[in-house]
């Protein structure tokens, strides 16, 4: 019995295997794809490893409040340090440890990027299913109340959401994702629409399924696919915008680590000194190396999936 | 199905959209007290006192209940009173309008540079599918779409400003400053430097205010470029892959003529629908560059007052940024239905 039901269930899978199969292929042969691939899996191991390569000093993790996110700091002086033995990558404004901020901030950067585009996901799907398959009022109140939402040039309208619920991180992701929902919304409701009308929707409902079994077995996995894809490769841009909200100071707070913060913290720091204008350089360009190659991992990959996926440029 | 009418439908569709967008702004400011609500209703600097505040949350009743507060809220948005900014000490929308044209004229220089240059890159790609400048474009907006806006503002003022000397940051040099706010022969017509310098013949204002332009619009450009070369790329593809372009080939055209007369012009239609996100690109951009870069526009001063709690300031800025964002949408849906006239039926 179990194995006749694999059996179906591997038969019904066939199509779909064979597509991701050709997917990935395709992947495999776009240079970009690899490229990005490489980049983002070389900062998960960073990520990873950040308690190993950037160990907190053991003493300040017997404190109750200690927490391994805040970056450690020898003095208060003002005056960024260079890279140096113990500091390899220097210190920036306030001496905080470059190299730890750096760290531990790409834990910060996948855990924003894959919060605020995991929240954005659900609540896209849940409203873009409801209002695709049952249409109507629902359906047009949703969408009207979209079009609000899409109204507003999104970095702009997170940044008054952010002023009005407080500057911190968390206000960051949360208005992140009340910004970014709409838009996954809309790319499901559509394909929502489109797979509805498809003969086997219709068989099934003539064979008496209830809603739930249609959209679980027939609608949801036969319209999810582009805009998973489109959401987990949004993940780049998510990042950057955090950086920017983090970088005009209303994001992570003055010790935290996160790249953008890290940035904002040099800024004072552009001019160097008097005989040497780049003096305090790696204050700014390595936090901001960091975000760049992260940011640029996602989008290489993303473009290539926009090409696979583009039906009117695959097969070519 | 008419152009008219269809603008007519399209104008109709759009009240109930900025309606919700003010609700919007009105539930967020419902997360503030009293106290700090009451700057939405202040109109001048006079009225600007911690005794006012009270008799001013007893008129406008801040502490009934929201849909009261909403009407009145409303018709004070109505008559454009966007509440009073505690930090630039005058009328929301006053701070709007003076710092506009310094904005206005990041986003007018830009924007042709973004669309031409744009266009141009993404044809050249697509003719050249799959060749070395097909992979050098498409890397390249790829990189700079991936840029964050704030750091490369920082990196290119300390190479080309510190280090090289070559463009400076602000928004004029000290002398120009001076010279265009106290000279009484200086006529500011229109507010924008580049165009009173030659309109009052000091040409070296406009050219000052264009060294001080250099840095932001490259910026500007470099992040948002990739959007329109994308687009441009992928619809020339398409276009020279139609039955009108074998057409016109097997005729013997030259295949500059084909990509020039027939291809190009088609493929230009879903580039229009593009421009609409570029507004708002270039609208969440110049806030971060306006920041950096000590341009004080409408970016900085959202920026600023988004950090110091100035509440009636952030969310009179960002209306008016929905507004445009809106106005400029409709004006490319309009375009795109007279180009194609498929559009107005649907």
């Amino acid at each position: 019995m179990k194995s006749s039901r694999w059996q179906e269930f591997k038969a019904g899978m066939g199509p779909r295997t064979k597509e991701w199969k050709f997917m990935l292929s395709r992947l495999r042969k776009s240079p970009l794809s690899i490229a990005g691939m490489s980049i983002i899996i070389f900062y998960a191991v960073l990520a990873l490893l950040a308690p190993l390569l950037a160990p907190p000093n053991p003493s300040w993790a017997l404190y109750p409040s200690f927490d391994p996110f805040h970056i450690p700091r020898e003095s208060m002086a003002p005056v960024p340090a260079s890279p140096s033995a113990n500091h390899p990558f220097g210190t920036t404004e306030g001496q905080y440890d470059l190299y730890y901020g750096i760290m531990w901030g790409t834990i910060t950067a996948f855990r924003v990027g894959l919060w605020v585009v995991g929240a954005s996901l659900i609540i896209g799907l849940a409203i873009g299913i409801v209002a695709g398959y049952y249409g109507g009022v629902i359906d047009e109140l949703m969408m009207r109340f979209t079009d609000v939402i899409f109204a507003f040039p999104g970095l702009i309208l997170a940044m008054a959401l952010v002023a009005a619920l407080g500057a911190s991180l968390d206000n960051v992701m949360l208005a992140l994702v009340l910004v970014g929902w709409p838009g996954y919304t809309r790319l499901i409701r559509g394909e929502v629409l489109r797979v509805k009308q498809e003969d086997y929707v219709e068989a099934s409902k003539a064979a008496g399924a209830s809603d739930l079994r249609v959209i679980l077995r027939h609608i949801i996995p036969n319209a999810i696919y582009p805009v998973v894809i489109a959401a987990s490769l949004d993940t780049g841009a998510i990042v950057l915008s955090a950086a920017g909200l983090s970088f005009l100071g209303l994001g992570a707070g003055p010790d935290y680590a996160d790249w953008g913060q890290l940035i904002a913290r040099s800024q004072n720091w552009i001019f160097g000194t008097r005989t040497d204008p780049f003096a305090h350089w790696h204050t700014f360009v390595l936090p901001g190396v960091f975000i760049f190659i992260f940011v640029l991992g996602w989008n290489l990959l993303g473009d290539a999936f926009r090409d696979i996926l583009d039906p009117t440029l695959r097969r070519r | 199905m008419g152009l008219r009418t269809y603008i007519i439908r399209r104008l109709i569709l759009l009240v109930p959209t900025l309606i919700g967008a003010t609700l919007l702004i009105f539930a967020v400011t419902q997360l503030f007290d009293p106290v700090a609500r009451a700057t939405l209703y202040i109109t001048n600097v006079q009225q600007f006192t911690p005794e006012n505040v009270a008799s001013i949350i007893e008129k406008y009743g801040l502490n009934d209940p929201a849909y009261l507060q909403f009407g009145r809220w409303f018709s004070q948005v109505l008559q454009g009173n966007l509440g009073f900014s505690r930090t630039a000490r005058q009328p929301v929308f006053q701070a709007l309008i003076d710092r506009f044209p310094a904005t206005a004229e990041i986003v007018i220089i830009t924007a042709p540079i973004i669309i031409l240059l744009g266009i141009w890159l993404g044809v050249k790609s697509a003719v050249h599918h799959d060749k070395l400048v097909d992979h050098v474009t498409r890397t390249l907006s790829i990189v700079g779409w991936s840029l964050p806006s704030f750091w490369l503002s920082i990196i290119l003022i300390s190479i080309f400003y510190v280090g090289l000397g070559l463009f400076p940051t602000g928004r004029l040099s000290q002398v120009a400053q001076t010279f265009v706010l106290t000279d009484p022969s200086f006529i500011r017509y229109t507010k924008l430097n580049i165009v009173d310098g030659i309109l009052n013949g000091q040409l070296w204002i406009s050219v000052d205010a264009l060294r001080h332009l250099v840095l932001p619009v490259t910026v500007l450009t470099t992040i948002q470029i990739a959007l329109i070369v994308r687009i441009m790329r992928s619809s020339m593809l398409e276009a020279l892959n139609k039955g009108y372009i074998v057409a016109a080939r097997a005729k013997g055209l030259t295949s500059k003529e084909v990509v020039n007369k027939h291809a190009r012009k088609n493929a230009l239609i879903p580039t229009i629908t593009l421009s609409g996100l570029m507004v708002a690109g270039m609208l969440n951009g110049v806030v971060i560059t306006e920041t950096v870069y000590g341009i004080n526009g409408i970016g900085l001063f959202a920026a600023n007052s988004a950090l110091s709690l100035d509440i009636a300031a952030v969310l009179g800025f960002t209306l008016f940024a929905g507004i445009i964002f809106v106005v400029s949408n409709l004006i490319v849906d309009i375009m795109y239905a007279y180009l194609d006239p498929r559009i107005r039926l649907g």
